[in-house]
């Protein structure tokens, strides 16, 4: 059988009619599976979050104990000054405090700029550290004992010593050097908790 | 829904009918003048949309038996056009019937070759139907189908003749295996019920000795002869129709049949029109008489209602998908509400179980991580005390060491502390590094061997802690083999106390 022109004029509306039922079919399909698509995708993100807040239910009923332990140290540092800015003030005052109750004969000291210890996303608390490096005149290594242990017991910081680099004086006779029999020099890291976006102080 | 329009037409005239279901309504009846032409062309103008079968009862038709050879294709097809040229003298309307090959080596086909020879009573009707673009499905003649009428009747006769009435004229048909081999009409003369019966006799034994003296039957076979009347006119026919050696009669009762054949239009007369239109409507044979260009309008028509169907089951098929599509989406929506309605509740229950906790604005990870970061910089948290102890303990025991510097440091003994400003400190160190700087002071005899001997001594002392590892750096004198070794006479330089270093790590208790 031959198609003519004539022929292919008599079929072209019945032609149309049916592209126009494949596509209402396909799009018919299409928008169903989308809709359908939608639905599961929805539905997993619902299960995850279920799964995710079931898991953190069983997680704080089993370690109950764990997390009222856990807030309790978390109060002891907020009591402590730890958390939150830094208070550079009550730190100065302290060493001179402590430089006058030792009865050193000369101090001189360096805090450096704040640096976060960790990298955390968005508001979350991370530790922070100021860099502080110290020159002490010493009468005794003793003085540099107590000197350091007063400082991790009062100091609103945790305070980390690095380093302690104690040698006798150049010259005992220096004017400047007073009674000092040693000199010492130490670095170390003061370590508060704070918000990570919060405004650091100069 | 096609509707499907029957064409019955005979040698006088052509009669319209409209099938549905069963029921045959006549529709119109055309005469074979110009002008009624004319008027069925606009009958099927009017009825394009319908599917047309023409059945034709006319006396000019021809039966042929043939041998052709073993052939395939479009050589067959030749060959076969060949022949009906041969023997009906080139009519369009013709139909060859393979009965099956021979059973021999050259596996000759046996071919029954019929047509319709008198053409030009057909041409103004084709005309027509051609003029309207009426789709023609097919010609087919009453003989044609003598043998699926018995079939359907259930009468499976190898060899048999039918008798119908049809018109003003009896049909004769001689059927091999429900294929008709020869068929003839007779003209009936006398239309009353004695006259049908009588009529059907005669014609009977006319049939029967024409076939015996064509040879397509023996003179001693006895062949069943079906006879299809009317109610009113079986008794008639039954006592007309007598067997004889030859012929066993059966008088088929055509309402009874017609029932049989699921026609709701009951003949009312001896007439089987009705019943061989039903057959066409319901069962028609795959062989037809008119060629490929009659039906031409009825293929674009086939075409039209596959495109229609194709968009159909697509779309019906898109209905059905979609509507499994949206069950699922309905049934995950309804999970999804489940989900949320358990998470609402669950969450419930945490702040419930949380609101027992001591309230200090942070999540439980983030307590958690702070804490254990707490705890390991807590461990980092030393003090040069204990390291002092153990050097002084050793320098009690040993008089001729004289310390001048004492360097502690916490991190890995082969770097030295960070002391940089601007980059995060590492706060991981797991060893205390002391670097002690001092001096050997000897009574100024003292000879070279007592000198290494009391910082060996010293080194021991330090090393009697198992965690201290004790490495001289700098020796008081330079004997190591790789060194320049110098010296002289003179004392100066003995009586002088002599440097020394060490470095003593020790591993941080965790």
């Amino acid at each position: 059988m031959k198609l003519t022109l004539r022929d292919l004029v008599k079929l072209q509306w019945h032609a149309l009619l049916t592209i126009l039922l494949l596509i209402v079919a396909g799009a018919l399909g299409y928008w169903s599976q989308q809709r359908a698509h939608q639905a599961n995708t929805a539905r997993i993100t619902a299960e995850s979050n279920l799964q995710q807040i079931d898991k953190r239910l069983r997680q704080v009923r089993t370690e109950e104990q764990e997390i009222k332990e856990r807030t309790s140290l978390f109060q002891q540092l907020e009591k402590s000054g730890i958390t939150g800015e830094e208070k550079r003030l009550e730190w100065i005052e302290l060493l001179r405090d402590l430089q006058r109750q030792i009865r050193l004969s000369g101090m001189n000291y360096e805090f450096g700029p704040q640096l976060a210890l960790e990298k955390v996303e968005g508001t979350a608390f991370a530790y922070h550290s100021s860099h502080l490096r110290i020159q002490l005149s010493l009468l005794h290594e003793e003085d540099l004992l107590n000197f350091l242990q007063q400082l991790q017991q009062r100091a609103k910081a945790m305070v980390l010593v690095r380093s302690c680099r104690v040698s006798r004086p150049v010259t005992i006779n220096d004017p400047n050097a007073g009674m000092a029999q040693l000199s010492a020099e130490c670095d170390m890291e003061w370590v508060t908790l704070r918000r990570s976006t919060g405004v650091k102080q100069p | 829904m096609i509707n499907r329009r029957l064409l019955y037409l005979n040698t006088h005239r052509l009669t319209a009918y409209v099938w549905h279901s069963g029921t045959l309504t006549q529709e119109a009846v055309f005469e074979m003048r110009e002008e009624e032409h004319r008027r069925f062309t606009e009958y099927l103008r009017v009825h394009r949309n319908s599917h047309f079968q023409m059945l034709a009862n006319v006396s000019e038709e021809g039966y042929l038996l043939e041998t052709i050879p073993f052939l395939r294709g479009a050589d067959r097809q030749t060959l076969i056009t060949r022949k009906i040229g041969q023997h009906f003298l080139g009519t369009p309307l013709a139909s060859a019937a393979s009965l099956g090959f021979e059973k021999d080596r050259r596996k000759n086909e046996k071919l029954l070759l019929s047509a319709l020879t008198n053409p030009a009573h057909f041409t103004p009707w084709l005309k027509c139907i051609e003029d309207a673009d009426a789709p023609l499905a097919g010609i087919y003649t009453v003989a044609q189908l003598g043998g699926t009428l018995l079939h359907k009747l259930r009468r499976p006769a190898t060899r048999c003749l039918l008798l119908t009435l049809q018109d003003h004229s009896i049909r004769e048909t001689y059927l091999v295996n429900g294929q008709t081999h020869f068929s003839r009409m007779a003209p009936l003369n006398d239309s009353s019920i004695a006259g049908i019966a009588s009529s059907f006799a005669a014609e009977a034994g006319k049939l029967l000795q024409y076939l015996i003296g064509q040879r397509l039957i023996g003179r001693n076979d006895t062949l069943p002869v079906y006879v299809l009347a009317h109610p009113q006119a079986s008794a008639a026919v039954r006592s007309a129709c007598r067997d004889s050696g030859n012929m066993i009669f059966e008088i088929l009762d055509s309402h009874q049949q017609a029932r049989q054949i699921n026609l709701k239009s009951l003949p009312e007369n001896s007439r089987s029109d009705l019943l061989f239109l039903q057959l066409l409507a319901t069962a028609p044979p795959r062989q037809q008489y008119a060629s490929e260009n009659h039906r031409h309008d009825y293929r674009i028509s086939q075409i039209r209602y596959g495109l229609i169907t194709l968009g159909a089951i697509a779309l019906l098929g898109g209905a059905l998908f979609a509507a499994k599509e949206i069950l699922l989406a309905h049934n995950l929506q309804e999970e999804t509400l489940e989900f949320n309605t358990r998470a609402a509740e669950t969450d419930w229950r945490y702040r419930e179980v949380s609101a027992t906790f001591p309230q200090i604005g942070i999540d439980n990870d983030t307590l958690r991580r702070i804490t254990t970061r707490h705890g390991e910089l807590l461990a980092q948290q030393r003090q040069p005390g204990n390291a002092y102890r153990i050097i002084g303990n050793a320098l009690n025991q040993s008089p001729a060491i004289y310390l001048e510097g004492l360097d502690w440091r916490v991190g890995d003994p082969a770097n030295s502390a960070n002391t940089n400003n601007n980059s995060a400190p590492s706060l991981n160190g797991r060893d205390e590094v002391v670097t002690v700087r001092g001096l050997i002071r000897l009574e100024s005899n003292a000879t070279t061997r007592q000198t290494l001997a009391a910082l060996e001594n010293f080194v021991q002392l330090l090393a009697v802690d198992r965690n201290n590892q004790v490495k001289v750096t700098q020796q008081p004198y330079d004997i190591e083999s790789s060194q320049a070794l110098r010296g002289g006479d003179r004392d100066d330089d003995s009586n002088k106390p002599r440097q020394f270093s060490l470095q003593i790590t020790r591993q941080l208790a965790p």
